[in-house]
């Protein structure tokens, strides 16, 4: 008779899992349990957690729910309602970023009223299980059968469900970003005038093995560069005259320097921008020198200077006792200064000097005291 | 096929029964090998190949990445790996308690408690089994779906183009990567330890 009765628990026993598990995904029955499968409700619903449904027939549900619908047999989906519209309702899980497409509200079979974590309902019917299938009385001591066995097996299975809950479970993993190698541009400038332009980089776990291709960019103008070379972390490009040339005659300022480097992981493409500041030639008078700097990397035309001596004393002056002297002009190199020697003048002079500079023609004047 | 005989000749029976329980100890012995070697297998053999920029491989409980010298860490598969342990202890002690067995039923001996044994860490096997399923959908899946790609990154600096990743599973690994073949397994090798220590327990309740 006990062990008839046994029996029936038994059998009871595996048809109420049974029908608690997957009954709900084919019979309208009035609650449902199933268990979550990912981490779309997060952190409201975890993986693995019992949820408890009551059946839509029964509870209504409004907008804010969250509730349970089957899209066939195999799936059914666990997501809070955000919006329910007659026939139609728009469902989204707490943790995706947007709403789920529109089912229809046929769909929705039950309305969640609780949960109950992973680490709760299964090692409780796993040690039911146990005492149904295997009945162990305390009375009996470590004598009996199977007493060993379930001990061992609930060691695993805790150390498995302990695992699963602290490393897997309570977290939703983070979508993956490798800490890849970079490069980013440090400074940009220009050495020895504007003849060596440097491009620094700033590198973590790259190496510039080489130039690919260098272009200087003004505007409908693009030159290969003549001459770069790599030094470390750095690039350095020395652009030909012409080029500076052109920007002077078209009276651009900026230009682009476009390189391909190849690294020793992939390639680099980069436009780096760099202005000339055009100037006109510097003059001064020091020490009986008229001195004429080209600060730009372009010649200048000098078209020539005069000298105005006037006589010594106040009569002299405006007497008109005037002795001129007159050079002709050269061509002022990039960067280059000229000194000319003005200490032969014997009294008061003025210095004109004449130069052309964006198509136009200059006059400075400068005054020698004696 | 000894019931005939174990009525009338005592003794009889009695070696027969001892065969029986060997033939048992023999089978569940070979299979639980099997299968826990197939575990074992899986969690060292790579599932993933990398190539490209990222070049390595990708096993259940270690894995290997590299750009050019410089090896990459990546907390999600060391979080992965670090749930591969309760399934390599597993599988280890179900191949200790299988080799036991074999090792036994070479010598004619049986040993129950190895029945006792086997029968739960055989059960625990197939929470294990979907434990890693889950383990390597959530985790090493996640991983290697973020993997693959170009790897194009836009800076003060212009377009790094740093090349692309691809990643090739294992031929071997899809079919086993698949819950359901383990998950047979595993009830299988569940069902020879059940078989076994039901006929230790039938033995000595008789």
């Amino acid at each position: 008779m006990k062990e008839r009765l046994r029996e029936i628990i038994q059998i009871s026993y595996v048809i109420l899992i049974i029908a608690f598990s997957i009954g709900a995904r084919f019979l309208p029955t009035p609650i449902g349990f199933f268990t979550v499968s990912g981490f779309s409700m997060y952190p409201t619903l975890k993986p693995g957690d019992l949820v408890i449904g009551v059946g839509s027939f029964i509870t209504p549900y409004k907008e804010g729910d969250v509730v349970i619908y089957c899209v066939n047999v195999s799936t059914c989906v666990v997501h809070r309602l955000v919006l329910v519209n007659g026939t139609y309702a728009i469902t989204k899980g707490d943790y995706n970023p947007s709403n789920d497409p529109p089912i229809s509200t046929d769909s929705i079979r039950f309305k969640v009223i609780g949960t109950i974590p992973l680490l709760v309902w299964l090692p409780l019917t796993v040690v039911s299980l146990i005492f149904i299938f295997f009945p162990l009385s305390p009375r009996k001591g470590l004598k009996q059968a199977f007493l060993m066995e379930t001990f061992v097996f609930l060691i695993f299975l805790l150390l498995n469900l302990t695992y699963l809950t602290i490393y897997v479970l309570q977290t939703p993993p983070a979508f993956t970003k490798l800490s890849l190698p970079s490069m980013s541009l440090a400074s940009l400038y220009t050495e020895n005038g504007y003849s060596t332009l440097i491009i620094d980089y700033h590198s973590t776990g790259l190496k510039i093995k080489e130039v690919e291709d260098c272009f200087l960019i003004a505007q409908s103008l693009t030159i290969q560069c003549s001459s770069y070379h790599v030094d470390g972390d750095r690039v350095l490009v020395h652009p030909p005259g012409e080029f500076y040339m052109f920007l002077f005659e078209n009276n651009i300022s900026a230009f682009m320097v476009k390189l391909t480097l190849s690294l020793e992981q992939g390639r680099l493409v980069g436009k780096y921008p760099f202005t000339v500041d055009w100037r006109r030639p510097v003059l001064e008078i020091t020490n009986n020198k008229l001195v004429i700097s080209n600060p730009n990397p372009i010649p200048i035309e000098i078209l020539g200077y005069r000298i105005r001596s006037y006589g010594d004393g106040l009569k002299a002056r405006y007497m008109g006792n005037v002795t001129e002297y007159s050079a002709p002009g050269f061509i002022l190199q990039p960067f280059e200064t000229e000194e000319i020697d003005l200490s032969w003048i014997p009294s008061q002079s003025y210095i004109e000097v004449r130069y052309v500079f964006f198509n136009q023609t200059f006059t400075w004047v400068g005054r020698i005291d004696k | 096929m000894f019931s005939s005989t174990r009525h009338s000749h005592g003794w009889v029976g009695l070696t027969s029964n001892k065969d029986n329980l060997l033939a048992y100890q023999f089978i569940t012995g070979c299979f639980t090998i099997f299968y826990s070697l197939t575990i074992l297998l899986l969690l060292i053999i790579p599932l993933y190949i990398v190539d490209g920029v990222v070049k390595g491989f990708i096993a259940f409980s270690f894995y290997q990445l590299k750009m050019g010298d410089t090896r990459i860490r990546m907390p999600e598969l060391e979080k992965a790996i670090s749930l591969s342990a309760p399934i390599i202890l597993n599988s280890l002690s179900l191949l200790v308690l299988g080799l036991n067995s074999v090792t036994y039923w070479v010598y004619r001996r049986h040993n129950p408690l190895l029945a006792r044994l086997m029968f739960p860490a055989s059960l625990a096997s197939i929470f294990s089994t979907i434990f890693s399923y889950m383990t390597h959908t959530v985790y090493i899946g996640r991983v290697v779906e973020s993997l693959a790609g170009e790897y194009v990154e836009t800076n003060s600096a212009g377009i790094l183009i740093l090349g692309s990743v691809t990643i090739e599973a294992s031929p071997l690994v899809s079919i086993m990567l698949s819950p359901l073949p383990l998950l047979i397994l595993s009830i299988l090798n569940a069902i020879f330890s059940t078989m076994w220590v039901l006929q230790v327990y039938s033995r000595l309740s008789s």
